[in-house]
């Protein structure tokens, strides 16, 4: 039968149930399966909103095979509102069952051919199958740069899970913390990069908020044009992203005198078990905004903030080398990052040159998928 | 199916999944070819394009499940080049 690629409507909520239950009988972990509900419960389509998720389902005579999201966003282009999707959460039953091989193709080119302004973030690192497919269909690709800070060194010694992965690095990262060798050389590392210079003159305060208001707008509209690329964060699309209800998310208004300069949205996890941080207590800049000529005062606002907290970690990604910049100021450390940045070709045409463009976009843990796994 | 076009498509799929010509037959499918997986499917697609100078539409991608079909549908692309 031929598969139809057509939006997930209610009635295929059982389907996508038999589908989740032959990816997880085939496997034997779970990490892929789809959503057992037709709307996005964050992001639905609504009336005059920009900013919502579609899912669509790849079925073969009502028989769900696969299916991927697609989150639309305006996005700024040095000032210019354009509409984006992202492309995202692709699964396949090809993955476990090789005669459904070509849906993954069949589902990436049926959204490439109705957005042709698409692009994919995150996937894991340029290793996985569909930056692998990304690239074979000429879209550019780079890495969106990960930094950390580490607050507790014994602490993230002894709980890195990436750290003591072998018997080996287990007793080199438990003999750097007993004998205080590790939580210097980390401090060392950290404060050399630290720099105390302010470019502003009036007072910086960080005040934690519980929603954005109408000064997020002046923010966005101030700071958006200096950029190459960013996901609109008016007051009204940040507030669907980040609202009161759910998840944690610490919201700081960051001003200078009495003039708002940015923001930042945070959040603070207790790790479980997690197969990178283990049981570390882990903070984590999501999302900011500033000019970039802020963006210094804004991460070191939210660096003093997070640290008076009994975090052990800040992890953040940031592509604007401005920002990356402003984080090893404030003592963050880069590390090797999985996260990639893919656009199609058509979006490539408004970052061009791409290898020259990308440290100007502004991206970060707030676009595409949002704050997983934090 | 003509020959020549199964030729060139067999030599296209045996160097992208590093195997002998030979072994390539119309029935070839990726039940019968380990490393023919979801990459592999769209960058054979994407070497058969290229070289036939075609662009398969996503639902023509539907009937493609076995180096037979491919040919089928290009053939089809090409005589309605004609």
């Amino acid at each position: 039968m031929p598969i139809v690629i057509q939006p997930y409507t209610e009635n295929f909520i059982a389907a996508v149930k038999e589908f989740n239950h032959r990816l997880k009988s085939a496997r034997s972990f779970s990490d892929f399966l789809f959503f057992e509900q037709h709307l996005s419960a964050l992001l639905p389509k609504a009336e005059h909103r920009d900013l919502y998720e579609e899912y669509f389902l790849a079925l073969e005579d009502d028989v769900v095979r696969g299916g991927f999201v697609v989150k639309h966003q305006r996005f700024s282009f040095l000032g210019e509102l354009k509409p984006i999707a992202f492309y995202h959460f692709p699964l396949s039953e090809g993955i476990v069952d090789k005669r459904y091989t070509n849906v993954g193709v069949q589902m990436l080119r049926k959204a490439l051919r109705d957005h042709p302004f698409m692009f994919a973030l995150g996937m894991g690192g340029f290793d996985q199958p569909l930056p692998r497919m990304l690239k074979a269909m000429g879209w550019s690709m780079s890495l969106v740069p990960f930094y950390f800070k580490v607050v507790r060194p014994f602490r993230f010694l002894r709980g890195m899970t990436e750290l003591r992965r072998s018997a080996t690095r287990r007793l080199s990262a438990d003999v750097a913390a007993y004998t205080g060798a590790g939580p210097i050389a980390i401090r060392v590392m950290q404060g050399f990069k630290s720099k105390r210079k302010k470019n502003l003159a009036q007072p910086l305060e960080a005040q934690e908020i519980s929603e954005f208001g109408d000064w997020t707008d002046v923010v966005w509209k101030s700071s958006s044009p200096r950029y190459a690329m960013i996901g609109e964060r008016t007051r009204e699309t940040l507030n669907l992203l980040y609202p009161a209800e759910g998840r944690k998310f610490i919201r700081l208004k960051v001003t200078a005198g009495s003039v708002p300069i940015g923001w930042l949205v945070l959040l603070d996890t207790q790790m479980s078990d997690n197969r990178h941080f283990g049981n570390l207590r882990v903070a984590s800049i999501v999302d900011c905004l500033a000019a970039p000529e802020n963006a210094a005062e804004v991460i070191r606002s939210g660096t003093q903030f997070l640290q008076k907290r009994n975090i052990d970690l800040i992890v953040s990604n940031q592509s604007h080398s401005d920002w990356g910049v402003a984080l090893e100021n404030s003592g963050f450390l880069r590390a090797s990052s999985n996260c990639v940045f893919a656009v199609s070709p058509r979006l490539a045409e408004l970052l061009q040159p791409f290898a020259g463009k990308v440290s100007q976009t502004h991206l970060n843990r707030g676009d595409g998928d949002g704050p997983i796994r934090l | 199916m003509t020959l020549p076009t199964f030729e060139r498509v067999q030599c296209i799929a045996a160097d992208l999944f590093q195997v002998p010509a030979g072994s390539i037959a119309a029935n070839s499918s990726p039940e019968s070819i380990p490393t023919w997986d979801s990459v592999q499917q769209l960058n054979l697609i994407l070497a058969v394009e290229q070289e036939f100078e075609v662009q398969f539409e996503p639902e023509e991608l539907d009937h493609i499940r076995s180096i037979g079909d491919i040919v089928e549908q290009l053939q089809a692309k090409l005589a309605s080049r004609l």
